[in-house]
């Protein structure tokens, strides 16, 4: 409704008649006027939003996000119109709307949950509230709140029968190869027999029995094992990209996982994009076990995406320049050819132990295998998660 | 947070809220025509038709919310009739309210007068009363509707707009009508021509702001409810008591505005006259100029037929005056023939009010207006019932807190008087003992000193106390417990002190007795 005008034409009539009941309106209109506008924008300024939410979250979680809108002001909020921009893949229509009504100092959350079905680094947000007077004197106002990160770990399947090739000795994993006998791990004692190296010998107890007994120590190895996954958009055939990089990155993911668990040293390069920062390239992490630095890697392995970058084949040699003699290498690739194997003999050759997966499905791929094979390099393919069953 | 937009009470005291603001303003712009109707015809009275056209106003607002409810998927039957029945029921109530509140003595003798002559039903106050009451009850019922259409989710923008509009022009319409009245009164007419009286704050000034007022209110209502559509029609989730909130603010908010105007200058003061005096002068001035100039431009253009015109005028013929008509033959009807129309008029009365009745009451029972009475006040009871049994649960509580308090107090032998002692712990009450003790015991002429234990002073007090040696060493050593000591102290010790400083205090007020009290330190 135009007020001014009523307004002025009320002040006008107001004057060439002197009724006091018109200048009594023409104030109210003016006052009504004035004040609708400035309630609405104090209100909103004093309006503040605080998102609750674990900022991190793993597949298959069900995340409860709590809203709180808070009314810091002395004036209420008649209504407000609040919208929460959500990604689609954890939530469902992907906005969270509702109209919420603030007293004085009062507070109203908004409550709803995120599926996290598939990893990655998200936005919650940005909110926007609309609200407006009561009477419709003034248009409404709207403001913006900023988004919130989240990230969705991606998703780790335990891996319990995987045998990783190492040679390094004096680690904390029961080997099957005898050879590595850790002199930390004591296993029991036997007779001695020619052969026998005299510093194994229990002169203590070889001299109060009477009999020479040598002693026996439980075989173990260390894995130094760097995850090198290839996210090289351009080495992926369009219509698998996405599946086939899903699984590399659950296969680098559990892996990583794995070894963690087993206190062993894990390392990661990814050749890909970063979400977040928009680098692309090669991303590298150095070796290093406990819960922290798996984080770390699983929140990188979560940002990763793939990007046009260099082949692996050529940045393979780069990437093993600082590994140990004796560590390993899990090679995460959509698909194996001639240049890979070359560079994967080359590394055999450096004395680290290489094993291979391919996640591309419509490659081929025994012929690769068989000839990795010859050279002592593992190689397998898994190109669904129901794959990754023989590890398990 | 809920889905829904409100309970079934709110529902019901939103639209008894609308009902009373459109009532509300009906009953101003009646009233305000009833003050200007009484100044000038001289012996009209309508006082009753103020009230009578408020109620009237509410009921059939609410009977119409009903019946646009139930009739939403259905065609109104019979409408026709009940609005005839209606305005027949209004009709009615026109001509009652002459007579209230205290001309019913006259009804009798106006009634025989009707019989005879059923014209005089209908004179010049029943038609100014009736022609008020449906003017305003008519535009209740398209304000109503004009509401209701921006509640309907499934309305198109343009049926919204229209009814914006209708809303609009029926508000701005019933102000200027209202200003109209108001003014009427303040026009004094005398031989010199029209002259306007002076005005102060009263009944007349006060009436179309609180029209306004109200109106504000009904636009906020307006607006709650195309907002309320569009929610529900995008199925977001709304939260409980919006409209009772929006209600409560709403009327704050015009309420400050109302009273922030009426404490500003108006129009008889000073500030006020002289503010709008500037402007006014200041459109005069260009009004005055604009005239001159249109005459100027006008005398110019017209110049050249004025010289035209200057012919003599040709001779008019009068016309011829028409003889006077002979008055009309007095009817000579026999008296049968006049009881017979007595008895026909009687009975088409009955028959008329019948008829008006049923088509009235099967309405109402159909669109169960009653109902709307009858959740009002379950409502009312409800609240009622709410609020006393608030009030029941809090005295009760406050009762046994009391009478809890008094039990405790007993079990550990103490007067129920004495609450401050029941609500302190048992370690403070022990040390409250001792320390009376002293008192007491000084006031009895033994004080102690302050280098004295507590031990010391019971080696000074005992000999004093005769008898009463082992209560004394009693209280002193649960005194020491209790301000030294860590554990906890049993109810029944403190029971068991008690009666040792009553003994001790029967002792101290003997030795007090036969002792007199110390000369004052000046003597």
């Amino acid at each position: 409704m135009k007020v001014l005008p009523i307004a002025a034409a009320a002040v006008v009539i107001a004057f060439v008649t002197g009724s006091d009941s018109l200048f009594y309106l023409t104030y109210a209109l003016i006052a009504l006027y004035v004040l609708t506008p400035l309630w609405t924008r104090r209100a909103l300024s004093a309006v503040h939003l605080c998102r609750r939410f674990p900022t991190h979250a793993f597949f298959g979680e069900q995340v409860k996000v709590q809203v709180d809108i808070v009314n810091t002001g002395l004036l209420p909020v008649p209504w407000m119109e609040f919208h929460e921009s959500l990604p689609v893949a954890l939530h469902a229509p992907n906005f969270e709307r509702r109209v919420v009504s603030l007293a004085s100092h009062e507070r109203a959350c908004v409550t709803y949950e995120l599926h996290c079905r598939r990893r990655g680094c998200y936005r919650l947000g940005p909110a926007n509230v609309r609200t407006g007077d009561l009477l419709g004197f003034s248009p409404d106002r709207t403001r913006e709140f900023d988004a919130d990160p989240f990230v969705v770990y991606p998703r780790i399947v335990p891996l319990r029968q995987i045998e990783i090739p190492s040679q390094l000795l004096f680690g904390s994993i029961a080997s099957r190869q005898t050879v590595f006998q850790d002199p930390a791990r004591f296993a029991g004692e036997r007779e001695y027999v020619p052969g026998d190296s005299q510093r194994q010998i229990d002169w203590k107890n070889s001299a109060r029995l009477d009999r020479l007994l040598v002693k026996r120590f439980q075989p173990s190895m260390a894995l130094q094992v760097t995850v090198i996954l290839d996210l090289n958009s351009d080495a992926y055939r369009v219509q698998h990209r996405e599946t086939a990089t899903e699984i590399g990155i659950i296969v680098a993911a559990s892996l990583a996982a794995h070894l963690v668990e087993r206190r062993q040293q894990v390392g990661l390069a990814l050749s890909g994009a970063d979400q977040v920062s928009g680098s692309v390239g090669v991303q590298a992490f150095r070796p290093a076990h406990g819960r922290q630095h798996l984080i770390r890697l699983l929140e990188a392995l979560a940002r990763t995406e793939t990007a046009p970058t260099t082949p692996l084949a050529a940045v393979l040699p780069h990437l093993s320049a600082g590994l140990r003699w004796g560590s390993s290498v899990f090679l995460i690739v959509p698909a194996i050819d001639d240049a890979l194997v070359a560079a994967l003999v080359l590394l055999r050759r450096k004395g680290v132990n290489a094993m291979t997966v391919a996640t591309d499905p419509s490659v081929p791929f025994e012929g690769f295998k068989a000839q990795l094979h010859a050279f002592g390099v593992p190689a397998f393919q898994i190109t669904r998660v129901r794959d990754m069953d023989v590890w398990r | 947070m809920s889905a829904n937009p409100g309970s079934s009470s709110d529902e019901w005291s939103t639209l008894l809220f609308r009902a009373a603001v459109i009532a509300g303003m009906a009953t101003c712009f009646i009233a305000g025509w009833v003050l200007a109707l009484e100044t000038v015809a001289d012996g009209w009275r309508g006082d009753a038709l103020v009230w009578l056209t408020g109620l009237l106003t509410l009921e059939t607002l609410l009977v119409e919310a009903r019946r646009r409810r139930q009739w939403r998927y259905f065609p109104a039957e019979g409408t026709l009739a009940v609005r005839l029945a209606e305005i027949a029921v209004i009709a009615i109530l026109a001509k009652a309210s002459q007579y209230l509140p205290d001309r019913w003595g006259e009804l009798g003798s106006d009634l025989q007068r009707w019989m005879m002559a059923p014209e005089s039903f209908f004179d010049g106050g029943f038609w100014i009363a009736f022609v008020l009451l449906i003017l305003v009850w008519w535009t209740a019922i398209s304000t109503a509707a004009s509401v209701a259409e921006f509640e309907d989710s499934g309305n198109l923008w343009s049926e919204r707009k229209e009814a914006q509009t209708t809303l609009q022009t029926l508000f701005l319409l019933g102000a200027l009508l209202l200003l109209v009245a108001t003014g009427i009164p303040r026009v004094g007419i005398s031989s010199q021509g029209f002259w306007l009286r002076p005005v102060s704050v009263d009944t007349l000034a006060l009436l179309p702001i609180l029209y306004v007022g109200l109106g504000i209110l009904l636009f906020g209502q307006a607006r709650f409810s195309l907002l309320l559509s569009g929610w529900t029609r995008e199925h977001i989730p709304i939260a409980e008591g919006i409209d009772r909130r929006w209600t409560v603010w709403a009327l704050v908010l015009v309420a400050c505005g109302t009273g922030l105007a009426l404490l500003l200058p108006a129009g008889t003061t000073g500030l006020g006259l002289f503010l709008l005096g500037c402007l006014a002068a200041a459109i005069l001035f260009v009004g005055q100029l604009l005239t001159f100039l249109a005459f100027l431009v006008l005398s110019i253009l017209l110049a050249p037929f004025t010289a035209l015109n200057n012919a003599p005028a040709s001779q008019v013929p009068s016309l011829p005056t028409l003889p006077d008509l002979p008055s009309p033959a007095q009817p000579s009807s026999p008296e049968w023939l006049l009881q017979v129309r007595l008895i026909a008029f009687i009975v088409a009365a009955i028959i008329l009010l019948l008829w008006i009745s049923r088509a009235y009451w099967y309405d109402r029972r159909v669109a169960a207006a009653w109902r709307v009475l009858l959740n009002l006040a379950a409502a009312i009871a409800a609240a009622l019932r709410t609020l006393f049994g608030r009030a029941r649960t809090l005295v009760e509580v406050m009762v046994n807190r009391r009478e809890q308090t008094r039990e405790q107090a007993v079990e550990r032998g103490m007067t129920p008087s004495r609450s401050r002692w029941a609500r302190s712990g048992r370690r403070e009450q022990v040390r409250r003992l001792y320390l009376t003790l002293i008192e007491r015991a000084a006031k009895a002429g033994h004080p102690r000193r302050p280098e004295q234990t507590p031990n010391e002073y019971m080696a000074d007090l005992a000999p004093h106390l005769d008898d009463q040696q082992p209560a004394l060493t009693t209280l002193t050593e649960a005194f020491l417990e209790a301000r030294y000591s860590s554990h906890e102290i049993e109810p029944l010790r403190v029971a068991v002190l008690v009666r040792a400083w009553q003994r001790l205090q029967r002792a101290l007020r003997r030795i007090r007795r036969s002792c007199p009290p110390p000369p004052p330190a000046g003597d």
